[in-house]
């Protein structure tokens, strides 16, 4: 009898303890380590593709060469980035330094998660790096993130057909409204857009619009409406079509497969259409030119994490990974364009064929739009959308909508 | 005596401690992972709160119910809410129809009854957001849909870009993947009723049409009340075809934006944590009511034996 209870209660203890197997954290880790003061670092990043993944990498691997007693620890976050990081910041079990996505830093920087890192920075080299890239990490004067690389948008069109049409690269709205109508015959569309604000904002900012100054709205004029229009006439002569439209999941697959002559599209093309269309001879220009110019920059930073308990080696390793060796990499491997002025140089030399991702970025502001970001977002892609079923007249009547919805 | 009877009352707590030890696992899995996040989220349902904020959830500025009031003024929720009512309107009846019927088919005499029943159950264990891409393939402009229609003469058409048929696309989706679940419970309600009911209403000169009305469907209730209720649920908490077919974003137009994806939404993308809870609890308000309203319309034992 005493056995038998022996066993039940053992296996029942057994089972409860081994759910809480994993919670815990790994202690042994340390003791093992040589008995120098190493310092490990963890950085978040979310998963790349396998050549984004190499270089991140090789770089880590030349930093820990160069500073032997930092380890970086690397933490690949899979699934929502964002999510999960919320529910690591909210346990405070955030990595030292993660990614931080242009577009999420407000929300971040204004919540007091992320730690300033002017203290640590030489304020010369940060003259280096792309004004308007730093700007989107800034608050208050101070800067939060240093931006490991960005790219921006251009056309990206398909060289036979434009052979074939006998059309030139445009430059200007109409020029681009003229080729797309050229080049829209045989079951071929001239352009593949769709109702996106990351797509159309460019547009708008070549009218001579503005989306936000500083937190609040600022789309709702004419001149931005003008840009939202010229956009979605695109769609309505015929001369556009989405591509979920075309049974194409996103502008590339339109591209690649030959559906479109022409899409609007950043650097993260040229490794898609390596895989999905090696046989589409296509070259890169610049977007064309409005009023003025105007793009949109995506990029994304290295922050440090207000909780880390090894703040100085932690700048170490953002400056490091955003340090001109760690860019004359980025630059090499053309994945993306580096972030500082002395490399973009490097990139356009060996990918000549690219400089127009690097030109285009004159006049660009970052995908970003103050503390309102996400909101924005929200009412512009539902504005565009409402252009394209026509629940509204015009541009000017969806962007006022639009900027009552932020307003609520 | 007195000394038998102590020794039975010690057997007796003896075995209590032990039942209590078997599902202790349970009991702490419970309150960690469930009952302790629910309270949790109760409380934060009347604070404002993101997952960004570096006070705890205790220090949290207390709202009262201003997030519970806000979601009433807030037209992108009344819109999901609207499309989540649609949503269970829309598939409840038709899955559980649908479910009986296979139910009765399968527990007929037919061939290969094994085959269908292994069949119909399949896409219920298959992950939602696998049945999500894949209905997508079916839906998308050049997709089977619109090829198989086009036989008809009817020109193609992309179903899940459109205000109008995004919303009834995953309904159709919904049915197609989750009607094998409730068949299997038919089926075994099905099984549940004694032979002999039928026998003796075999006798009494009932014919096929007679005996399903009269035998089957009332001694089914229990279970249809079973199903609608989880149905319901399910239908009331839909979150991942939405999601998957609208890139997250409950587009086009909000046509699929559901309670849940709100939810999700308002949580983990605009930081408003204590406003997403109190939109799970407006949510757990209005299913815990219409299951109460079923139970009393369908829900009384009956007892034929």
């Amino acid at each position: 009898m005493k056995f038998k209870r022996f066993v039940a209660t053992a296996t029942a203890l057994l089972i409860a303890s081994s759910l809480f197997v994993g919670c815990g954290k790994k202690e042994g880790q340390t003791t093992e380590q040589p008995k120098e003061e190493k310092v490990t670092i963890t950085l978040g990043c979310w998963g790349s593709s396998p050549a984004e993944t190499q270089l991140l990498d090789d770089q880590i691997k030349k930093f820990e060469e160069t500073h032997p007693n930092i380890k970086i620890e690397k933490q690949v976050i899979t699934g929502d980035y964002n999510q999960a990081m919320q529910a690591k910041i909210a346990s405070k079990t955030e990595p030292d330094v993660y990614y931080l996505d242009v577009f999420q830093a407000p929300a971040y920087i204004s919540k007091g998660v992320i730690e300033p890192l002017d203290s640590y920075l030489d304020m010369e080299d940060v003259k280096d790096f792309e004004e308007f890239l730093i700007e989107g990490f800034k608050k208050d004067g101070k800067i939060y993130g240093l931006p490991k690389d960005f790219n921006s948008l251009a056309i990206f069109y398909n060289k036979d057909m434009f052979e074939k049409a006998g059309v030139k690269e445009p430059t200007t709205w109409a020029e681009l409204e003229e080729a797309a109508k050229k080049l829209t015959k045989d079951g071929v569309y001239g352009m593949a857009l769709s109702a996106d604000a990351a797509r159309f904002i460019p547009f708008m900012l070549q009218a001579g619009g503005k989306i936000n100054e500083g937190d609040n709205v600022a789309f709702n004029t004419t001149e931005a409406a003008k840009g939202l229009d010229f956009y979605f006439s695109l769609i309505k002569k015929g001369y556009a079509k989405q591509p979920k439209d075309l049974g194409e999941g996103w502008n590339g697959d339109a591209l690649a497969h030959k559906k479109v002559a022409m899409v609007i599209e950043g650097g993260w093309m040229i490794p898609f259409m390596k895989d999905a269309g090696p046989d589409v001879k296509y070259g890169i220009t610049k977007l064309p030119k409005g009023d003025k110019e105007g793009n949109l920059a995506f990029t994304v930073a290295y922050a440090m994490s207000v909780n880390s308990k090894h703040k100085k080696e932690a700048a170490e390793v953002i400056k490091f990974l955003t340090g001109k060796e760690a860019l004359k990499m980025v630059a090499e491997s053309g994945l993306a364009i580096p972030s500082r002025k002395s490399m973009e140089q490097l990139y356009t030399e060996k990918y000549p064929e690219r400089t127009p991702l690097v030109e285009g970025t004159k006049g660009a502001q970052v995908f970003q739009f103050g503390a309102n970001t996400t909101k924005i977002m929200d009412a512009l892609n539902k504005a565009g959308e409402k252009l394209l079923f026509n629940k509204v007249n015009d541009g000017k009547a969806a962007l006022d909508e639009a900027a009552k919805e932020v307003g609520q | 005596m007195s000394s038998k009877r102590g020794t039975l009352s010690r057997i007796k707590t003896r075995e209590k401690i032990d039942g209590w030890l078997f599902v202790l696992p349970f009991v702490i899995s419970t309150l960690v992972f469930f009952a302790g996040p629910l309270v949790v989220a109760f409380i934060l349902s009347f604070k404002e709160y993101s997952f960004l904020d570096q006070t705890s959830i205790w220090q949290a500025k207390w709202v009262g119910f201003d997030n519970y009031l806000n979601a009433f003024k807030d037209p992108i929720f009344k819109k999901a809410l609207l499309n989540t009512t649609l949503y269970s309107l829309g598939v409840v009846p038709i899955q559980l129809v649908i479910a009986l019927i296979l139910a009765l088919i399968v527990d007929s005499d037919i061939k290969g009854k094994t085959f269908f029943r292994v069949a119909y159950y399949i896409p219920t264990v298959t992950s939602t957001v696998a049945v999500s891409v894949m209905f997508m393939f079916i839906f998308k402009t050049d997709g089977l849909l619109n090829k198989f229609l086009k036989v008809f003469g009817i020109p193609p058409y992309n179903w899940f870009g459109d205000v109008r048929f995004a919303l009834p696309s995953i309904m159709g989706m919904a049915i197609w993947s989750s009607v094998g679940l409730y068949m299997i419970i038919f089926l075994a309600g099905l099984q549940d009723i004694p032979h002999s009911l039928y026998e003796a209403a075999w006798i009494d000169g009932a014919n096929k049409w007679q005996q399903f009305w009269y035998v089957t469907l009332p001694l089914l209730r229990p279970t249809f009340f079973f199903n609608l209720v989880v149905s319901l649920i399910g239908t009331f908490q839909v979150f991942d075809q939405a999601y998957v077919v609208s890139g997250g974003n409950g587009g086009p137009l909000n046509a699929t934006m559901t309670v849940v994806l709100y939810l999700y939404r308002t949580g983990f993308r605009d930081f408003k944590m204590g406003y997403a809870c109190a939109i799970a609890f407006i949510l757990f308000a209005i299913i815990f009511v219409l299951t109460l309203v079923q139970k009393k319309l369908f829900g009384e034992e009956t007892q034929y034996q």
